[in-house]
């Protein structure tokens, strides 16, 4: 990690870009205002300054309307890369010649076309060397997504555009860079000056951000981001806004019953106020969003009853935070519990305290002190009630920012910080003690403007959310650390279709035995949508397993198919599936010893929308048998994965002999159930085979099928029809089902033929296979 | 008897503290700052009433002391810290106040 952010330069004043930005725009017109502006023109100071003029025209554009900053992300947040030819190690029934794959929209020079907010393509570079021999393409830049914060202007900007960009399993990367703008080109630009994480992800030193779109219709806001310099060729990325907040965060307050809660605050009530204090009332969820959150309430403001004259302890607060929050668990996330109790056990010294440093997951709870020394007003004050409405809710918000991991102004130098800091004795902050600052409490609120300092709005906004969130904290850094990449994901993954990885039992497989899954892609929407029908097996389809304490690892098919755009129509709730032996690919086998694994799939089913499908966690059992065991190096071979991908072989015999193998000595395994099936589906047909002479000569021949030995191994993996769909896949065995009734079909037993369909139909609908599918194959 | 509290506010980490006055003396095994209230523990004293009396803090381990005179009956609060190396003490009229 390099840490060098600059803590001042470029640094204006609110008044400033607000009078900035009102000397250069002017239009013929004002519409309604937007709701979303956090940066409403709350004080008195910049009322003064900034009216409102009524017509004629022109007139100034308010500056909520021209603030840009807030949240942008890259237009298409799962980036799929196409993956690299795949070699073929072993004879296939038909080769499968290389295939040269469409590479991503380029500009040349590898700079990437703006608009696109597709990612370089790194494995484009190993192509070539595919062709000696199975390589996995490098994990990094599977499913990501990314991210822009631009704070420029708004509340208290601090001249700051960072970035997040997550990758699934290729680590995640927080960059920071301070800005100034070009007034040629009124671009943003700055050198990277912060990284957290993986760097090789953004190698360049500077950013260039210009910032599109006209104030009124914040959809079409742009910002164009160019990254150059440093070790890493020159991109430039089109990310879209998406939200003015920098971070989305729900509090909850509960209150003791023999307590008070405060939790709004008009500056004004107090004459004693700055000029630059918001004017209107504050709560605590309006005071944090004009700063740059956006906040929503959870829960039910409940009470908390207890006998009256109730001391608190921090492990009761903590209990009863467990008890009563609604949110609680112990894990990160964006939420905090509020409660306000009569007193804290060390008496009334104490004003309120983040109480949560107990536990894994800590910064999760907060408690105000509604009989402390915040609701004592000095002897003489003349406004004791407003006084100490403002005590408690500057509490309140005191202990709220501790939860965010802020320090006391004056500890800033204290222990690790994220960067170098400076303690900040006189800062006008939340932070800050009113009573310790030089001059004294009425001395502060007489210049406090309802804010943070300018290091602690660039950490809130802008360092890495493990340092922030509620729940996380350094030394969680790396655990936890793929669910968290893996929520932001998701997040990112808006659209109209949802992908679900499944299997259609207990997700606990013996040992030996193929993990088959299921994919759905489903219309989720009120509207039909437009997909491509090869979406769950061609290039926009990835698939990664992760073994718990061992390595991730990408699935790669065996076979690569190129085809032409097919689009499809989805209607309103239908879906389409897959089968997929996640097993093992041309990579070799991704899930082979006893564990727990997590598999996860992405598709992009519609150029620039991805769907991420919830990961699948599954068990693979010890050994049942030595005979298990011992089988186990001749079953994970590429030969016996390649049979076991393509559903059978008419030339890879010794793959074969090692199914018949597994077949008689697990007859019961699931395991058998496979081997079966794919010992007896190359014998249902006749088939083509490539045979090479002594001469080297290359020449096709048909074997033909061998209808009874089809219908004796067909049966004995559908013997028994539930193990058989457990094993299989509802998908699978239904293929299976039907090559059998067209063997038995073939032999002229009609009568054989129509048991199996109608038996196999009923254990299907059972199983709650769709009554269409089930009718079909009733029927066929 | 009065009783003098003594706060031991920001700089401790796992030390010994012991605190002394004419009257009584106070030993704390670990002391530790609790940094989101800035206080790490409060020290109560027995005092002689009507008398000025010397409070005397010591961190052995660390070869730090202080001492400081005060009066019970208008400085009955004593804030220490340790910054920069140095023990500092300071009476107060009024209990000081965290959060």
């Amino acid at each position: 990690m390099s840490i060098d952010v600059e803590r001042s330069s470029g640094h204006k004043s609110d008044e400033q870009y607000r009078s900035a930005r009102n000397a250069t725009a002017e239009v013929t017109d004002v519409p309604e205002l937007l709701s979303e502006g956090y940066d409403l023109p709350d004080s008195e100071e910049a009322r003064g300054r900034t009216p409102f003029p009524r017509l004629p025209t022109p007139i100034s554009i308010p500056p909520f309307l021209l603030r840009r900053s807030g949240v942008y992300r890259l237009a298409r947040p799962i980036v799929l890369p196409p993956q690299p030819r795949v070699p073929t190690p072993v004879p296939t029934p038909i080769p499968i010649p290389p295939i040269d794959l469409p590479g991503a929209p380029h500009a040349g020079n590898g700079h990437l076309a703006p608009g696109t907010g597709a990612a370089p393509h790194p494995e484009e570079d190993h192509a070539d060397a595919a062709a000696v021999g199975p390589v996995l393409p490098p994990i990094t830049p599977l499913f990501g997504t990314e991210e822009l914060r631009v704070d420029v202007d708004g509340v208290k900007p601090t001249m700051t555009v960072s970035g997040t960009i997550t990758r699934l399993f290729g680590g995640r990367l927080t960059w920071i860079a301070r800005v100034t703008q070009d007034p040629a080109t009124g671009a943003w630009i700055g050198p990277i000056s912060y990284r957290d994480g993986t760097t090789s992800l953004r190698p360049q030193a500077t950013v260039s951000v210009k910032l599109t779109g006209g104030p009124f219709l914040p959809t079409n806001r742009r910002a164009t981001a160019t990254f150059s310099g440093g070790t890493g060729s020159t991109v430039t990325y089109t990310y879209g806004y998406q939200k003015a907040a920098f971070r989305d965060v729900a509090f909850e307050y509960d209150t003791v019953s023999d307590a008070t809660a405060v939790t709004s605050h008009n500056p004004t009530s107090h004459p004693n106020h700055a000029p630059s204090s918001p004017t209107s009332m504050l709560t605590v969820e309006s005071a944090y969003s004009r700063l740059g959150f956006a906040v929503t309430k959870t829960g039910g403001d409940s009470v908390i009853p207890v006998p009256p004259g109730t001391a608190w302890s921090d492990q009761e607060m903590h209990d009863a935070m467990q008890a009563h929050w609604s949110r609680w668990a112990d894990a990160p996330q964006w939420a905090m519990w509020v409660l306000f109790a009569r007193l804290h056990d060390m008496g009334t010294s104490l004003g309120g305290i983040m109480f949560d440093d107990i536990g894994t997951a800590q910064r999760q709870g907060t408690a105000i002190f509604s009989d402390s020394f915040i609701s004592q007003a000095p002897a003489g004050e003349a406004n004791p009630g407003p006084w100490v409405e403002r005590m408690k809710f500057w509490t309140a918000m005191h202990e709220i920012g501790h939860g965010f991991n802020l320090a006391h102004s004056w500890q800033k130098s204290l222990g690790t910080s994220w960067v170098p800091l400076a303690n900040e004795p006189a800062a006008l902050s939340y932070m800050n003690y009113p009573y310790n600052y030089p001059g004294g409490l009425d001395a502060f609120f007489a210049a406090f403007d309802y804010g943070f300092s300018q290091d602690e709005l660039l950490f809130l906004r802008h360092a890495p959310e493990r340092l922030v969130k509620m729940g996380a904290a350094p030394w969680f850094d790396h655990h936890g650390f793929e669910q968290d990449a893996y929520d932001h994901l998701m997040a990112a993954a808006t659209g109209p279709l949802e992908l679900d990885l499944r299997v259609h039992r207990e997700p606990r497989f013996e040992f030996l035995e193929p993990v088959v899954m299921e994919l759905r892609l489903k219309n989720v929407s009120s509207t039909p949508t437009v997909v491509d029908e090869h979406s769950l097996e061609g290039d926009g389809l990835s698939i990664v397993v992760a073994r718990d304490g061992g390595e991730t690892r990408r699935w790669l098919p065996f076979a690569r198919y190129c085809t032409a755009p097919a689009p499809r129509v989805l209607q309103p709730g239908e879906a389409m599936y897959s089968s997929i032996f996640v097993s093992a690919g041309s990579g070799g086998w991704l899930v082979t010893d006893p564990g727990t694994y997590t598999v996860y799939a992405a598709t992009e089913a519609i150029p620039g929308t991805g769907a991420l499908s919830k990961p699948l966690r599954i068990v693979v059992e010890r050994p049942a048998s030595d005979g298990a065991e011992r089988l186990a190096g001749e079953v994970f071979t590429q030969e016996v994965a390649h049979v076991l991908a393509f559903g059978g072989s008419r030339v890879m015999e010794s793959a074969n002999d090692t199914l018949r193998e597994l077949s008689e000595r697990l007859p019961e395994s699931r395991a058998a159930v496979h081997a079966n099936a794919a010992l007896g589906a190359p014998k249902a047909n006749d088939g083509k085979v490539l045979i090479v002479d002594d001469s080297g000569q290359e020449t096709m021949a048909v074997v033909p099928a061998q209808p009874d030995e089809a219908n004796e191994l067909l049966s004995a993996s559908l013997d028994d029809f539930d193990r058989a769909a457990d094993a299989l896949g509802h998908i699978a065995v239904t293929e299976q089902t039907l090559r059998l009734a067209s063997v038995l079909e073939d032999a002229g037993d009609a009568s054989a033929r129509s048991d199996l369909l109608s038996e196999s139909a009923d254990a299907l609908a059972r199983r709650g296979v769709l009554p269409g599918v089930v009718e079909e194959l009733r029927s066929h | 008897m009065t009783t003098i509290q003594v706060y031991l506010e920001e700089g401790f980490d796992h030390d010994r503290v012991v605190v002394t006055s004419s009257d009584s003396q106070h030993t704390e095994p670990d002391v530790t700052t609790r940094h989101q209230v800035g206080l790490a523990s409060v020290v109560e004293l027995d005092s002689a009433p009507g008398a000025p009396t010397t409070v005397r803090i010591a961190l052995p381990e660390r070869g730090l002391t202080t001492e400081l005179e005060i009066d019970p009956a208008t400085t009955p609060y004593v804030r220490v810290n340790v910054t920069d190396g140095a023990l500092r003490a300071v009476p107060q009229p009024a209990p000081p106040m965290f959060a």
